[in-house]
């Protein structure tokens, strides 16, 4: 039984093999880092979080905002897993 | 390997008994199951990121990921690095809200409302016997590190550990938690820091490493390597990091996994559940430091040693001086105590909601529930204080339990996911996607070793069980009758900030 659904698989297990290690390291990389750009991009996409409208931030400047807006700080994280990713060989 | 000395033993003292006491204060002003369960929702969500982070380093990554960083180099980062912050990402912008906006106590009781009770029952008795089963492992591993480390007797180890994390958090619940989870996380980067200090300094830092490693040696070619090609051979390859960790596995952990997601439920507002996770998230940026460089400084400074997973004990007890191994060795003990307390918690949420109030008694009072969730508390740090020995004699059987339950993670993800994005998703659909999810899961680990030609087999597997699942819930789906869209919209994922 299990000889048999091993050697039905194995083909396929095979083919998925070959064309995952057919890909060079360099193309991996680029795959994780548009990966990672999708997902910042799509997060830029969600509506402003516009913190003036909290009451703790009403009143503080503009710039200083920026920081207290999350999608900021998930695109800072994103893009420093895109510099890991190239520093890192 | 070595005894700990009288000023050592002082300042671990003072940190067991300290955590205790703090666990009744905290404790002492609550009253109904939000309170135990949730914090009252008044958690700060920055302790509540440090507890997230630290829960996820127990004693079985502190030494397993050191040790695989000890042969593999630094690839492990990509445990910390790819694995989590792609999936924590999402996990603070669509999972957590998400949760918090429909006002549940656990991903089980979301099930029930998106899907149907039968759904919700079965996914809490996956995931809640999942969690006192792995209680006992923690407990024994713990026991045998502290052997391992100090000498101490198997039976000390587990009662110490049982008796403080058990008494913490029955008395103060998931703010006790969570609290003592930050403290646990700073002491552990003060004594990582330490070791990493001393470890660099030993051996001549990043440079001294890179000259010190011989790459052409056979195993060593991809020693300072974190992209790997499937013919490495290593156990962490691109194709499962991204196929396994990233897209799988880390997202039902941070989005899916109780213990996770309850303590950002704990928090204040919806906007702090996602500050939480997003700090957590930078708090994990830098655990590859703490963890991945001092498992490959020990590849130079300890080179041949027979268990690799020892190399963390090994560079604390030859490296530090008296005093400062004290101050490590309560990290130490606090890595282990953190995945213990959590999985307490969750595992008390999840039987006294989704089983006992559902089944046994729908019209409990908030009081009568914490009073049953303190019990269930009590009962199973109980379990896995009997289960830590026979864990110990019947490895193979509990290794293969542990496993088979892992299984769910894939499949439970791939219905929650579709349950949240698809309203077309049916109740017997999700049943059908979970039992097939589980079914793939549980043949591709039977004849893996025949079919998988790349190392790490578990990472394939797991990728594979939330395909099945996810087809299998989306074909069922299309032929059965989903619930009115009234009734669910409420419950579908909607982009907002």
């Amino acid at each position: 039984m299990k000889e048999t659904l091993a050697s039905l698989l194995k083909p396929f297990a095979d083919f998925c093999f070959e064309a995952l290690n057919a890909i060079p390291l360099t193309g991996a990389r680029i795959i994780f880092i548009l990966v990672m750009a999708a997902l910042a991009f799509w997060i830029t996409t969600f509506k402003d979080e516009n913190p003036k409208n909290l009451p703790e931030y009403s009143g503080k400047p503009s710039g200083f905002l920026l920081f207290h807006d999350l999608r900021f700080w998930a695109v800072c994280i994103l893009v420093l897993q895109i510099v890991l990713v190239i520093v890192f060989k | 390997m070595q005894r700990l000395s009288p000023i050592d033993i002082a300042i671990v003292l003072v940190y067991l008994v300290g955590i205790v006491i703090l666990g009744y204060f905290l404790g002492r002003k609550q009253h109904t199951e939000t309170d135990y369960f949730l914090g009252g929702r008044k958690l700060k969500w920055w302790m509540v990121g440090a507890s997230l982070v630290v829960s996820d380093i127990g004693a079985l990554e502190l030494m397993g990921v050191s040790g695989a960083a000890y042969v593999y180099g630094f690839s492990l980062a990509n445990y910390d690095w790819l694995a989590c912050l792609f999936p924590m990402v999402v996990a603070a912008f669509v999972f957590v809200p998400f949760f918090w906006r429909a006002r549940v106590y656990t991903i089980p009781e979301y099930m029930g409302r998106r899907y149907n009770d039968a759904v919700r029952v079965l996914v809490a008795l996956i995931w809640g016997s999942f969690m006192v089963a792995n209680l006992g492992i923690f407990l024994w591993v713990s026991a045998k590190t502290l052997n391992v480390l100090v000498g101490w007797q198997l039976h000390w180890s587990i009662l110490v550990t049982a008796f403080v994390v058990g008494a913490y958090t029955f008395m103060g619940g998931l703010r006790a938690v969570v609290v003592t989870d930050t403290i646990q996380y700073i002491i552990l980067v003060i004594g990582s820091v330490v070791i990493l200090t001393i470890g660099w300094m030993k051996v001549g830092g990043i440079s001294g490493m890179v000259e010190a490693i011989d790459t052409s040696a056979p195993g060593k070619e991809f020693f300072f390597d974190t992209i790997l090609g499937l013919d490495s051979g290593y156990p962490l390859t691109w194709p499962a990091v991204l196929f396994g960790l990233t897209f799988v596995l880390g997202p039902a952990y941070w989005g899916g996994n109780q213990a996770i997601v309850q303590r950002c439920l704990g928090t204040g507002s919806e906007r702090d559940a996602k500050k939480s996770v997003l700090f957590g998230a930078c708090l994990k940026c830098t655990i590859p430091l703490i963890l991945v460089l001092p498992g490959m400084f020990g590849a130079i400074l300890y080179p041949g040693i027979e268990d690799p997973d020892t190399i963390y004990p090994t560079m604390m007890a030859e490296l530090l001086p008296v005093g400062l191994t004290g101050i490590v060795f309560a990290a130490f003990l606090a890595a282990l105590m953190s995945s213990v307390d959590s999985y307490l918690n969750s595992a008390a949420t999840i039987w006294t909601m989704d089983i006992y109030k559902r089944c046994f008694n729908r019209e409990a009072s908030h009081e009568h529930l914490f009073r049953v969730g303190r019990v269930l508390t009590i009962v199973f740090i109980l379990i896995a204080m009997g289960l830590a020995p026979i864990t110990g004699k019947f490895e193979g059987v509990f290794s293969y339990f542990v496993t088979l339950l892992s299984m769910f993670q894939g499949p439970t993800f791939a219905i929650l996911l579709l349950g949240m994005i698809w309203k077309r998703a049916t109740s017997t659909g999700a049943l059908v996607g979970l039992l097939v999810g589980v079914a793939t899961s549980a043949t591709l680990t039977w004849i893996g070793e025949d079919l998988f030609t790349a190392a790490e087999p578990a990472l394939y597997i797991a990728w594979w069980a939330f395909f099945g699942a996810l087809v299998a819930t989306v074909v069922v789906s299309l032929f059965t009758q989903p619930k009115e869209w009234s009734a669910i919209e409420p419950l579908m994922f909607k982009k907002v900030a």
